[in-house]
Parts: structure tokens; C-alpha cells; sequence
């Protein structure tokens, strides 16, 4: 027990200790300065937003466009808007605190992915590259121990980084937007029903979907890692996926074909269910687990047996 | 003397090819065995096997009693190894390469890694990153690192990769020191048959995966060495000495007298000639080399 706290420990040093780490946190705390630093320049003041919604809600109900300034606000269903009004709870708009880490989640979230992606595909190909994998083996723990606490410190770096991205947005668009928090309260429409919860309660479900959808990108470059010993061709192969995900869906769609819906890197952004905005319609909460789970027993699978039985040659 | 180490019938195969052949030899406790062979050999991949690295076709290896096939997290218990090159994490200190070894063993106090860090001469230098070291220190934290557990049998694969002449002198004296002093068996490859005939004990001469000749390097107390002996009357001699010293093998090579005999005997032959009116012009000793005796084994050439 204790053995395999250290050999985590191990890990995390590797991580932590190398600069590569540390470039990541500036690129991160760089682009979220940035971000800050454009929605603070326009700024409004929303004391008057009920006059604001009132306005927006005329507006779409006459089917005019909407009014300009609507881009700092969410564009929703004017029932959403009278709901609002009825219960006193402001738009979430992106010039707040709140407002702005609900909305730079979507373009740190990706950072942080492809940095656990780079993370969690170089940590075991690099101790080949490195030529430190036979110092590393010559021990005597089980190879399998081995391997699991350097799945592990993948784990725990993405919740980190998770963490100090929260902390950071929070941080610097309090500094940027003078810690105006604006709404404590979410509202969105899930078919026809409202659905009201506490900013908190709306960021932790966030935050869930992020930590799995990490976890399993974090192990498909893992596996990639471990099987082919090569850091290039694990992060590039995972990261081309992230990325191509939406475009895999639309080429499979206009084929009409239905496998799409089995693929793992589709099924990662378990946070559509709840707001059911899900691109593939026949899917759900259920069964987009159920296929993360297969693929990731499966990718551990092929990462222990592979680094249990292979030989190190170098 | 006991075997710690006992290497059965280990055979490789890759690819149908078979790299290692049939291995089996004992290292004792205390002893310093030499594993000489020609690049190619098969060296690095015998010792791949016996620390745990590759799998093994055939044969098993036993350290400590324990199979390094079906029990390896107990006998790596009492091994510390370097393989080929002793790569470390160039980006942490010295310090911090052993810590990270020191987590991976069962009580091994920061004591003892001081110890190590002090015995290896890098006290100085351990906070300093790998990065900045030279050759001959990282070759030298491979040694910490591989003493630092305590081992009872180290396996070195050429271990003095890249030292200059007196890092190596270093390192043979204070291997051997290990060996004397503290018990250890350690199993050093190289194939510089100079190197080896210095440190060794005992030595496996290893040609095509195959083991084709053990010698003993020296047997401090009783080395037959073959001693010449400048003599004016050579049958006469020849004949005295084999007449009044049996144990001795005397034979005679051209002008020389020729006899195999410890160090310690040359005065008690040379008084023998002397009182029996022999003249003695002169007197050398001719040991065998290593080398002679490795190109003997394998048949003129290296490879
Ligand atoms: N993974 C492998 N696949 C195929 N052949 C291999 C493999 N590893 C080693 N060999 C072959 O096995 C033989 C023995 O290699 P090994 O590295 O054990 O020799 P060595 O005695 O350590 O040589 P050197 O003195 O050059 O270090 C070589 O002919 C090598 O080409
Ligand atoms: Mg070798």
C-alpha cells in the first residue's frame, strides 16, 4: 500500500519536475488572460437586465433579429426569458465571473485535453526514449504496479490541471471584470421543461463530463503510448482524433452510417445529456458510458498485457 | 562459498535465431566473474534475462534461491543492476534519480543513500541535474543506484563504459573491495580482455551465444606460474630438479629451463641449482595472459 503510493509519487515527480509542465500552466494562464482581457474591454453594466430580457423576448417574439448586443447573453427560448424574470435570475452573461467560466470552459477544456493527451502519451514511451525504462524495471515490483501508477499520476494531473483551470478563470476574470459574479442560478431548457440549478451544482456536472472525457483520451494515448514505445504517434493520433471527432460524425452521417454512434471519441462529452444536446439523437446518458466503458477496459487491457509480457530491448 | 546466483540451461531465442545457448554457471558470494565475448556475443542479453528484462526461451536463473521466471519481485529483491548504458532522468538531480530508486525498494534508509552518494565520490555534486554531469558521474550514479538496496549480487554490464583510465582503476579497486569485504557476487561483461583480467575472480568466455571456456583468472594464493630459468648446464639440471623436487613439472624449451611452479617456490629451485654447482644467469617469470588464453579458446580470433 504504501508501495504503490510511492511509486505514484515517483510519477508525479516526473511530471512536475520537468519544465514542459510548467509551459503548459503559462500557455493556459496565457490564452485565459487573454479571453479576460477581450470580454473585459466591453464590459457593460447589467443592472438594468430585466429591461435587456424584456427587450430580447419581445424581440424574438415579434421574429425580429435580435438585438445587437445579444452576443454576451445565451440565445434561448423566450420562456426561458419570462422564467428568468419570474424568479429574478440573471442572464449568465460572459462579462462576469460566472458567466465567463461557463464560457471559456469550452476553449480551456480543449487545452487541458490535449495537454493530458501529450501527458498521458509520452509517460511511457519517453522512459524507452529516454533509455531510463531498464533502470525502471530491474526493481522488484510487479511490472503491472508499475504501470498502473503511471496511469494514475495521468489521472491525478488531470484533475490538477482541471482544478487550476477552474482557479485560474476564476482568478483572472475576477481580476479582469472586477469579481462582478454575476448569476448564482442556471436555467436551460431540456425539451420543454426549465431546468433551474446552482451555478456550483452546474459546474461540478462540467466538471464530471471534463474529468471523463479526459480520462478516456488520457488512456487511448496511454495505450498508444505503451504499444507503439513512439510519443509522436501516440499524442498525434489522439490529438488528430479530438479534433476530427465532428467531422468523422458529419462524412459517417451523410454515409448514412450508423457506426459512428460506437465510436469512443464521440461519446466523450457526456454533459450533452443534460442539456440533451447531443448530435446523435439515438444515443444516451446510458449508453455512451456503457461504450466508454468498453473501449476503456479495452484500452487498458491492450496497455497492461503489452507492457507485462514485452521484452526490453531498446 | 555459495552460489547466490545459479544460471540453468538459459537459452534466447528471437525469431527462431538462438542468441543464448545453453547457459549454465554459478556466481558465489564474494566472487568477481568476468563475462567476456566479442560484440555480439550475446552478454547484454544473458543479463537482459537475469534481471528480469526479457523473457527467457529456456532454462531459468535462481538468485538468492528465487526464480527470476516465476518469483522476479523476489529475487530482484537482492540484485542491482546496470544494463548497456545507466541512463537517468536528466532533468533531476542526482539526489532525486535516487530518491526515486530509494521509493521503489523496501527500507532502504536516506542514510544508506547518503552512504552510497559519499562511497561513489558525488556527495559534491548530488543536488546538481544529471544533465550536467559528466560521463564518468552518471557511470558512477548507475553504481549508487545499483548499490542502493543492498543487493547481494550485482550485475554490471559494461560497467566501465566511458571512464577514463582513472575512474576505471576506481572502480575495479572498489568493486573488489565489495566482493571481499562485504560478500557481494558481482557479474561484470566487457569485451576488453585487459579490464576483465584485472578485476575477475573467474571468467566465462562467451562466443555465439555459447559459453566455450571458464578460467580462473588467479588464485592469489597457489597461481602455478611457468618460471625460465637461464642455465649453463641444461640437461643437467633438468635432471637435478626432477630428481630432488617431484611436485615440480620441469621440461625444457629451447636454451631455457622451464618450470611450473608457485611464486613462492623460485628461490627454494634457484638454491637447488645454485648448491649443486649450476650457474643461474637469469630468471623469468612467463604467465600465461588472459588474452593468450581467450584467443586459444577462441581459435586465434575474436570473432
Ligand atoms: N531484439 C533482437 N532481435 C533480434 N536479434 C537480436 C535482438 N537483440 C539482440 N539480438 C542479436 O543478438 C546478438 C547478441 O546481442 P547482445 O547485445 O546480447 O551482444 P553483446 O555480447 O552484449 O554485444 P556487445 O559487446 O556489442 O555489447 C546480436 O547478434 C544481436 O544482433
Ligand atoms: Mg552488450
Amino acid at each position: 500500500m504504501i508501495r504503490a503510493w510511492q511509486l505514484l509519487h515517483n510519477e508525479m515527480i516526473k511530471i512536475y519536475k520537468r519544465k514542459m509542465f510548467w509551459i503548459m500552466l503559462i500557455i493556459l494562464a496565457g490564452i485565459i488572460v487573454l479571453l479576460a482581457a477581450v470580454v473585459a474591454k466591453d464590459a457593460e453594466d447589467h443592472s438594468n437586465w430585466r429591461q435587456e430580457l424584456q427587450k430580447e423576448m419581445t424581440a424574438k417574439q415579434s421574429n425580429d433579429s435580435p438585438p445587437d448586443d445579444s452576443l454576451m447573453m445565451p440565445n434561448e427560448d423566450p420562456a426561458l426569458y419570462q422564467y428568468q424574470l419570474d424568479h429574478n435570475i440573471p442572464p449568465l452573461y460572459g462579462d462576469t465571473v460566472f458567466g465567463f467560466m461557463n464560457m471559456s470552459h469550452d476553449i480551456t477544456f480543449v487545452i487541458v485535453t490535449v495537454f493530458i493527451v501529450i501527458i498521458g502519451g509520452s509517460i511511457v514511451s519517453q522512459e524507452y526514449s529516454w533509455g531510463t525504462i531498464k533502470l525502471l524495471l530491474i526493481r522488484p515490483i510487479h511490472r503491472w504496479k508499475i504501470l498502473l501508477a503511471k496511469f494514475l499520476a495521468v489521472v491525478v494531473t488531470g484533475v490538477v490541471l482541471l482544478l487550476i483551470d477552474l482557479a485560474l478563470t476564476f482568478i483572472i476574470s475576477g481580476i479582469f471584470l472586477g469579481f462582478d459574479m454575476g448569476a448564482d442560478r442556471y436555467v436551460y431548457m431540456k425539451g420543454n421543461h426549465i431546468h433551474d440549478v446552482s451555478i456550483l451544482y452546474h459546474f461540478l456536472q462540467l466538471f464530471g463530463s471534463a474529468l471523463v472525457d479526459l480520462i478516456i483520451m488520457g488512456a487511448f494515448a496511454f495505450m498508444l503510448s505503451t504499444l507503439f514505445k513512439n510519443n509522436a504517434l501516440a499524442i498525434g493520433l489522439s490529438v488528430f482524433l479530438f479534433f476530427a471527432g465532428p467531422v468523422v460524425v458529419g462524412i459517417l452521417s451523410s454515409l448514412h452510417l450508423d457506426v459512428a454512434k460506437y465510436l469512443f471519441f464521440l461519446n466523450t462529452d457526456l454533459y450533452q445529456y443534460v442539456e440533451g444536446t447531443h448530435f446523435l439523437k439515438d444515443t444516451t446518458l446510458g449508453f455512451s458510458i456503457a461504450v466508454l466503458l468498453v473501449y476503456f477496459i479495452l484500452f487498458m487491457l491492450v496497455s497492461f498485457y503489452t507492457f507485462a509480457k514485452r521484452d526490453v530491448t531498446d | 562459498m555459495s552460489a547466490v546466483v545459479e544460471v540453468r540451461q538459459l537459452t534466447k531465442r528471437i525469431k527462431g535465431k538462438e542468441i543464448v545457448k545453453d547457459l549454465t554457471f554459478d556466481i558465489h558470494s564474494g566472487e568477481v566473474l568476468g563475462f567476456l565475448g566479442p560484440n555480439g556475443a550475446g552478454k547484454t542479453t544473458t543479463m537482459r534475462m537475469m534481471l528480469g528484462l526479457m523473457s527467457m526461451s529456456e532454462g531459468d536463473c535462481l538468485i538468492n534461491g528465487y526464480s527470476v521466471k516465476t518469483r522476479k519481485e523476489e529475487a530482484l529483491q537482492y540484485v542491482g543492476g546496470i544494463v548497456e548504458n545507466p541512463e537517468m532522468y536528466k532533468f533531476l538531480s542526482g539526489y532525486d534519480n535516487l530518491m526515486h530508486y530509494k521509493r521503489m525498494h523496501p527500507n532502504v534508509s536516506e542514510d544508506r543513500l547518503h552512504q552510497v552518494t559519499a562511497l561513489v565520490g558525488l556527495t559534491d555534486a548530488i543536488k546538481r541535474k544529471v544533465k550536467t554531469y559528466s560521463l564518468g558521474m552518471r557511470q558512477r550514479l548507475g553504481i549508487a543506484q545499483a548499490l542502493l538496496h543492498n543487493p547481494k549480487v550485482l550485475i554490471l554490464d559494461e560497467p566501465t563504459n566511458g571512464l577514463d583510465p582513472a575512474g576505471i582503476r576506481e572502480l575495479r579497486d572498489y568493486l573488489r573491495k565489495l566482493a571481499k569485504e562485504e560478500g557481494l557476487a558481482i557479474f561484470i561483461s566487457s569485451h576488453l580482455l585487459s579490464e576483465v583480467e584485472l578485476i575477475c575472480d573467474r571468467v566465462l568466455i562467451l562466443q555465439k551465444g555459447q559459453i566455450i571456456d571458464s578460467q580462473s583468472v588467479r588464485e592469489p594464493e597457489a597461481e602455478i606460474l611457468e618460471i625460465a630459468f637461464e642455465v649453463d648446464k641444461l640437461e643437467e639440471a633438468a635432471a637435478l630438479l626432477r630428481s630432488s623436487l617431484p611436485d615440480i613439472a620441469v621440461k625444457t624449451h629451447g636454451e631455457q629451463l622451464v618450470v611450473e611452479a608457485e611464486r613462492e617456490a623460485i628461490p627454494a629451485v634457484n638454491r637447488r641449482l645454485v648448491e649443486n654447482g649450476i650457474g643461474v644467469y637469469g630468471i623469468q617469470t612467463v604467465r600465461k595472459s588472459l588474452e593468450e588464453r581467450f584467443l586459444e579458446a577462441t581459435g586465434g580470433r575474436a570473432e
